[in-house]
């Protein structure tokens, strides 16, 4: 029975560890990172793990007890925090649990997943879906559940860490090709010799927030004989005319291969899941360790993400909406001097050139009551540090109106976009 | 020295003109600090991403197959990624 804290089960002498114990070791790898992460605390710019308190609605939050302007958050329809999505998440809490505490595969799916799966499907024109418990975990659950050693396993330079991830775990050979470059990718599959490949893709590109080339991408991979899998992580409930994603936009729904897909950003939940021929998504299914292995995704987010899912398609106006506050950010921003790197979607980054004056730009936003991402070395490459912002369709015009005024105080103070061009850099 | 030898060397001289651009390109530093000796991580402060980065600048600038493996394999100094380079070439061209 918990006694509410009164017995310390915590040793209290940190030195009484086994003779020849060096946990110091573990710990070395890490050492420059740590040393980079004690430097920001030092110099008051670390801002990562930012602690929102409290969610206020048309993009506001509260953090540190102030209110400020959301871009921090994937949720680009606005729909975490629609009331009729958390009332089916409540809903499904009263009826079956937090948490089944179970896998998928032995208690952990419910008929609120078989829903959300089956509708999936049906809005994807796909056969099958199976749900995972993250995004992550899709990528990694299916990339090493079909790749093999001996096989080949595709990817963009600029393609997610959790892509890399399931191919490295497949023991499959990884080779990379230049970001959104078809031609470097005939190249690549050029040596193919007969060996099954998989061309791994993003919708959108979370770093610049560019669109892939799908239909290229496409007509090189199928002419070599390899699979083509989309991660519509950014693109689903913001590309195509009905919000499907890339494959939609490009009309390739019934070509490619595998789709996958993230409830944590249009679908205003979490977890992740794979839609593609019923053949393929069963030995995902039966085969993806990072599926199995896990405790499922509790029902709460199955049916807020079906919840979303019924509002995406039923209210496209949300999609509209999305689309003028992207577009009036990306105008506003570069009107005013910011370099938003070619950005086509509602992913809005500002090119800062180095990881140390991107923190200080987000720690300074942060301060004036912005929250934008910093992205920096290993997100993205030194010299192309940013700090990245996500528009949605719920932000009111009044919280992008503050963001832009601000970043143009931060940016003007840190020699960022203008003052930058002014300075002659 | 042979012709042969002579051809060689005047290759892989071109080879490192071409390479030195790209490293300092990919890796956002002036072309005259790249140095036979330098240390892509040591001296140009190369991160994972932006090597990986510069194996596929290489295969595009110079048409080759040069796997991030092949790439690793050798040490990551610019004089032995430019001979690694030069043979991949070599190989091509036969």
């Amino acid at each position: 029975v918990p006694d509410g804290g009164q017995t310390s089960v915590v040793p209290a002498a940190r030195d009484a560890r086994p003779a020849g114990v060096r946990r110091e070791a573990f710990v070395e790898p890490f050492r420059d990172l740590l040393a980079q992460v004690e430097a920001t605390r030092q110099a008051a710019l670390y801002c990562l793990f930012p602690s929102i308190e409290e969610h206020l609605g048309d993009g506001w939050v509260t953090i540190g007890g102030r209110r400020a302007a959301s871009l921090i958050a994937n949720d680009y329809l606005g729909l975490g925090g629609d009331a009729g999505v958390r009332a089916a998440a409540a809903a499904a809490i009263e009826r079956l649990g937090a948490s089944r505490c179970a896998s998928p595969l032995v208690g952990g799916h419910t008929p609120i997943h078989a829903a959300l799966e089956d509708e999936l499907s049906a809005f994807l024109e796909q056969q099958a879906t199976v749900t995972f418990a993250s995004g992550y975990q899709a990528n990694v659950g299916m990339i090493s559940a079909l790749m093999r050693p001996g096989d080949l396993v595709v990817t963009d330079l600029y393609d997610h860490a959790s892509i890399l991830d399931g191919a490295r775990l497949s023991g499959a050979e990884i080779r990379f090709f230049d970001h959104n470059d078809p031609v470097h990718l005939g190249r690549v599959l050029r040596k193919l010799d007969g060996r099954r490949a998989l061309v791994v893709v993003e919708g959108v590109y979370s770093a610049d927030g560019d669109i892939v080339r799908l239909d290229e991408i496409c007509s090189v991979a199928h002419g070599l004989g390899a699979l083509v899998m989309v991660d519509e992580a950014h693109s689903l409930g913001v590309l195509g005319e009905g919000g499907r994603g890339a494959a939609e936009r490009f009309g390739l729904l019934g070509e490619v291969d595998l789709i996958m897909g993230t409830m944590s950003k249009s679908l205003g939940s979490v977890g992740g899941f794979a839609s593609g021929d019923r053949a393929l998504i069963d030995a995902i299914r039966h085969g993806a360790r990072a599926l199995i292995f896990s405790a499922a995704l509790p029902p709460a987010n199955a049916a807020a993400a079906l919840a979303s899912l019924r509002a995406l398609r039923e209210y496209p106006e949300l999609r509209t909406r999305l689309w003028e506050n992207a577009l009036w950010m990306r105008d506003e921003l570069e009107a005013r001097g910011f370099d938003t790197m070619g950005t086509e979607t509602p992913v809005v980054p500002i090119h800062v050139g180095d990881p140390g004056a991107a923190l200080a730009f987000a720690t300074a936003l942060r301060d004036a009551g912005v929250l934008v991402c910093p992205a920096i070395p290993p997100m993205v490459q030194a010299s192309r540090s940013r700090v990245r912002m996500h528009v949605t369709a719920a932000h009111g015009r009044d919280a992008l109106e503050h963001a832009v005024e601000a970043i143009a105080v931060a940016g003007a103070a840190l020699g960022i976009g203008r003052g930058d061009e002014a300075a002659g850099a | 020295v042979t012709g042969a030898d002579a051809d060689q060397m005047a290759q892989l001289d071109e080879v490192k003109a071409r390479l030195r651009a790209l490293v300092a390109a990919t890796a956002g530093v002036p072309a005259e600090v790249i140095e036979d000796g330098s240390s892509f991580d040591a001296d140009l402060a190369m991160d994972s991403l932006t090597f990986v980065s510069l194996q596929v600048e290489i295969e595009k600038t110079f048409d080759v197959d040069c796997s991030l493996d092949e790439l690793r394999a050798v040490e990551p100094r610019f004089d032995a990624v430019a001979r690694l380079v030069a043979r991949k070439l070599e190989e091509e061209a036969r």
